[in-house]
């Protein structure tokens, strides 16, 4: 099997549509989940709540339960590593794009039977396979705050070296390395930078002339200090910008021009079933229930991804906000970039972030 | 005959010995061995990790800047503790009794809140910076973010009651007819207070000041919060060295590293006061 899908995000806008109208049968038919318990590790900061309002309870409305360990991709990872040798912690496991190849190379899941994953039909044929569903896209970019940015006189970034930007000094958060973005973060800033994604670190030195207040390693972190106006600008996802604007936040997001012709980057996410699961057939319901139409729609517009599921995400554009903040024509999504984790060393990004932040002088 | 008090020490020492070391044992033993990534570690016998410890910067940086920042929250908890800590003693009202509630209450909020607490207070736009500027003490916003000296801050923070709490008992135990008795011949107020109190609260004082050394070189939640990921210190770069990197051996070399650089400065602190004390003997 290949490690990573890339462009599969790419051909995925590019087919909007296409897939849009085939339709998917029950899963489990009248099969009832009384008395067990399905074990979902995500993300927190209230995603775990979204899905189980979309998808999660879905399970629950056939008697079983659905408990969810929120933690990021790489803690999770660490909890199965911690666990070997004794039962499993969790049945699902969310991992960002960053983690869920150390957690296929560490044996740490079990192959799916994708039967009983029907909605899989409104995927692309890129985003499943014997290991893994896709569960969401991110475009990764820059969230400002409109109204301290014009009170200021700062121009509207376009880029990440925007952010140098003499009157953003100390007002900037950045994601930190171990956050599920970094690898996006890292290559936009890189080629930015003028360096490429094998060597990066002209993407390291522009993040350290940034200067960021923060490295934010809970989306919810940076959102706070965005409220207090203690920070005006933060690299995120679009997501962030679609949930702050909700909330009444006056906030824009760019999807920064990287080299002469792209603009934007991709993140992806995806589920497995953790081997040693006791219970792989409600994990696959509950992956099932995650990648339908209704799910992904509902964490699109309450959350700020972009779909994986095609019917899903071809009702996007109905919603003016994130008509605003996404990209989604096929000519724009085409220039997006996606890390290529055949060049990007995430063990050598670490050491060399850890070095040039935690080293004095 | 005389009792031999020293003995109702032995359970509970041989209990706290156990426990450090069942738990400590893994941690030491898993640093000789080379890291496989993902948490596996090589079967060969290595100094690998401890000499990487010692040849690389960022680990001996974070090392110093752990042990700077442990020293300036013990010394400075101490300044600000003993006063507060004195005052109560000394009070001969109910309020006492009331102050030390309060005390002991506010040692029960979870660091998480106090430090959430504390990035509120010192935001930009925050009670403090708002008074600070209006004031014109400041010409910009302070900022505890990020800064190893916010970092104090909330270490501080977490700490205070504990320090209270302790120099509370250890000049409860102070008679105040001695100073009293000071007075009545005559020494002004601080030299009572340096000549008699300090002196007598010394051994209660050092053994505070090494607790709170001791609580803010394990402490995470302050340097990972109020830190912002830009100050490591060796509690951060473990959690980020296992959690994040998965490797599990350097994790442990640095684990044992800090434990034995924090025994260490323990025991020197008390040898170099066990001296100092047995000149003072000697010269009075």
């Amino acid at each position: 099997m290949t490690k990573h899908s890339r462009r599969s995000v790419l051909a995925g806008f590019a087919s909007v549509g296409a897939v849009a109208a085939v339709g998917a049968r029950p899963a489990f038919g009248q099969q009832r989940f009384d008395g067990i318990t399905v074990r979902v590790a995500t993300f927190g900061g209230g995603w775990d709540k979204a899905v189980h309002k979309y998808g999660g309870h879905k399970f629950e409305d056939l008697g079983g339960k659905v408990e969810y360990a929120t933690a990021p991709p790489r803690e999770n990872l660490a909890k199965l590593i911690a666990s070997r040798g004794r039962p499993v912690p969790f049945d699902v496991v969310e991992m960002g794009d960053l983690t869920w190849v150390d957690t296929y190379e560490g044996g740490f899941l079990q192959k799916i039977n994708l039967d009983n994953v029907p909605n899989k039909k409104e995927l692309l044929k890129t985003q499943f396979d014997d290991w893994k569903v896709a569960s969401w896209v991110t475009q990764e970019g820059i969230v400002y705050n409109t109204e301290k940015f014009k009170e200021n006189g700062i121009p509207a970034p376009e880029r990440y070296k925007d952010l140098l930007h003499p009157k953003l000094q100390g007002k900037v958060s950045v994601l930190d390395i171990s956050t599920a973005g970094a690898a996006q973060l890292l290559v936009g800033v890189t080629l930015d930078a003028g360096g490429s994604m094998e060597n990066i670190d002209p993407g390291l030195q522009l993040v350290k002339q940034i200067n960021p207040l923060q490295f934010w390693k809970v989306g919810a972190q940076a959102v706070t200090l965005m409220k207090a106006a203690d920070i005006w600008a933060a690299t995120m996802h679009a997501g962030f910008a679609v949930q702050m604007r909700r909330q009444g936040m006056p906030v824009a997001f760019v999807h920064p021009k990287i080299g002469a012709s792209n603009r934007g980057l991709l993140k992806e996410g995806w589920l497995g079933v953790v081997k040693g699961s006791p219970q792989p057939r409600a994990a696959e319901f509950f992956i099932n229930e995650y990648v339908s139409s209704s799910c992904q729609h509902g964490l699109a517009l309450e959350r700020g991804i972009v779909p994986v599921n095609g019917v899903a995400r071809a009702k996007l554009a109905e919603d003016p906000l994130l008509r605003e903040l996404f990209l989604i024509s096929d000519a724009d999504v085409g220039k997006m970039v996606s890390v290529d984790f055949n060049k990007f060393n995430l063990d050598e990004a670490t050491q060399k972030w850890t070095r040039m932040i935690g080293t004095r002088g | 005959m005389k009792a031999r008090w020293h003995f109702i020490m032995a359970p509970s020492l041989i209990l706290s010995l156990f426990l450090l070391l069942a738990s400590q044992i893994i941690f030491l033993r898993g640093g000789f061995f080379k890291d496989l990534r993902l948490g596996r570690s090589g079967t060969d016998l290595t100094w690998e990790n401890y000499v990487r410890f010692f040849s690389d910067n960022i680990y001996v940086d974070s090392l110093v800047l752990t042990i700077e920042v442990s020293a300036a929250v013990a010394l400075l908890t101490l300044c600000l503790s003993y006063p507060v800590a004195y005052i109560i003693a000394r009070m001969r009202s109910r309020w006492s009794l009331l102050l030390i509630a309060a005390i002991v209450a506010a040692s029960f909020i979870t660091i998480v809140i106090k430090v959430l607490g504390l990035i509120i207070i010192f935001s930009s736009g925050g009670a403090l910076n708002r008074a600070l500027l209006a004031l014109g003490v400041v010409s910009k916003p302070l900022t505890i973010m990020g800064q190893p000296g916010g970092v104090v801050v909330g270490l501080m923070h977490f700490t205070m009651g504990f320090a209270v709490l302790l120099l509370y008992g250890v000049i409860r135990t102070i008679p105040a007819s001695l100073e009293d008795a000071a007075t009545i011949h005559g020494a002004p107020r601080w030299r009572v207070f340096w000549r008699v109190i300090i002196p007598l609260s010394l051994p209660g004082v050092i053994v505070t000041a090494l607790i709170v050394f001791n609580l803010c070189m394990g402490a995470f939640t302050s340097a990972a919060l109020i830190g912002a990921g830009k100050v490591y210190t060796l509690p951060v770069l473990i959690q980020q060295t296992v959690i994040f990197q998965t490797r599990y051996g350097m994790g442990a070399t640095i684990s044992a590293v800090l434990m034995a650089v924090t025994l260490l400065i323990n025991l020197l602190s008390l040898l170099v006061v066990t001296r100092l004390a047995v000149a003072r003997r000697l010269t009075a």
